[in-house]
């Protein structure tokens, strides 16, 4: 083979090479061909997000709905067995506190608020809201008097 | 005018089939021939063959695209014309081509049988390049631009097209090797 040989092949390559050949543009990187569609993409999936987020009930302390059910305890209020449950809710104004501790309520028979933490909430149901107050107990089913 | 209808005029033998030709590619043609054959009159010369050639080979050709196909009839009569001079008068890109492209044939390649199985092998080296190192091979060696004028085409300097050309050349070496064409 000489070099004449491959100067002429060259006459038979693909046709579209030689049309091609006279481009002096720089082809875009793969990366500036997407980046655009990636940043469309990505924008329009940050904005469904935030919709998400604006339209998602989230735990900051609001006004909390008003409970019918429960009966309502006050600071200082002794409460008896019968009014005992796990949870005690409250309402605004400092009407009722009700009690969280971390040990198990249900043992719980007899109990005093000595405290209602301000600004305390939590919540245990949907749409419910509840204080967080101190409770001294006066008796349980073990008989231990619990701080 | 589009391809397909000067294409049509050259099936309907319509004189304007030329002078559409020349009107849309007359400027590629020349610039083909110049390069390799470096004087004006010549390079118009072989314009007006490729234009008898194109017309004899029109029907039953339909070539598309048609830029390519005059691009070539172009070339081959240029190199040919060229081949035909004297050795005192051959020159210019078209000597230095030849000159680097010896460093791209195999070694110990025997007399080359099949230039249909080259051209192919050359498709296929060709497309494996990049879009850059493809377009500055092709404008260097089928269309014979100087180092200069690809370097101004592609806004780099004449050493990074030489080291390009280079590289390029051994990688050739190595993919025809591979093709069978050296021993």
């Amino acid at each position: 083979m000489k070099s004449t040989d491959i100067l002429y092949a060259l006459n038979d390559i693909d046709p579209h090479l030689i049309t091609d050949a006279l481009t002096t543009a720089k082809p875009k990187a793969a990366f500036r061909r997407l980046f655009p569609i990636a940043a469309c993409f990505v924008l329009i999936l940050a904005l469904l997000l935030s919709l998400f987020l604006f339209m998602w009930k989230d735990d900051s302390p609001q006004a909390p709905t008003p409970l019918d059910t429960v009966p309502l305890i006050e600071a200082g209020d002794t409460l008896a067995d019968e009014v005992v449950p796990p949870y005690y809710p409250t309402t605004e104004g400092g009407m009722a506190s009700y009690a969280y501790l971390t040990f198990d309520l249900t043992t719980v028979i007899e109990a005093e608020v000595i405290e209602v933490l301000p600004e305390s909430y939590i919540s245990l149901d949907g749409g419910r809201y509840y204080k967080i107050a101190r409770l001294r107990v006066i008796d349980n089913v073990n008989g231990k008097n619990l701080p | 005018m589009t391809d397909e209808k000067i294409v049509a005029l050259y099936w309907a033998r319509s004189e304007d089939a030329i002078k559409e030709t020349d009107k849309a590619y007359g400027t590629y043609c020349r610039y083909i021939a110049y390069n390799i054959l470096r004087e004006k009159e010549d390079a118009d010369e072989t314009v007006n063959d490729t234009y008898l050639k194109a017309w004899q080979s029109m029907p039953p050709q339909k070539p598309n695209p048609l830029k390519a196909f005059l691009g070539r009839i172009t070339r081959q009569l240029s190199i040919n014309r060229l081949e035909k001079k004297t050795a005192q008068k051959r020159g210019g890109e078209f000597a230095l081509s030849l000159e680097e492209l010896q460093n791209a044939v195999p070694d110990t390649s025997p007399d080359l049988a099949d230039q249909a199985a080259l051209a192919d092998a050359l498709t296929r080296f060709l497309h494996a390049l990049p879009i850059i190192q493809r377009r500055v091979f092709i404008r260097r060696y089928w269309y014979l631009e100087s180092i200069g004028e690809i370097a101004s085409a592609f806004s780099m300097s004449e050493s990074k097209v030489k080291s390009m050309l280079m590289r390029l050349r051994q990688k050739l070496k190595q993919h025809l090797t591979k093709e069978g064409f050296g021993r």
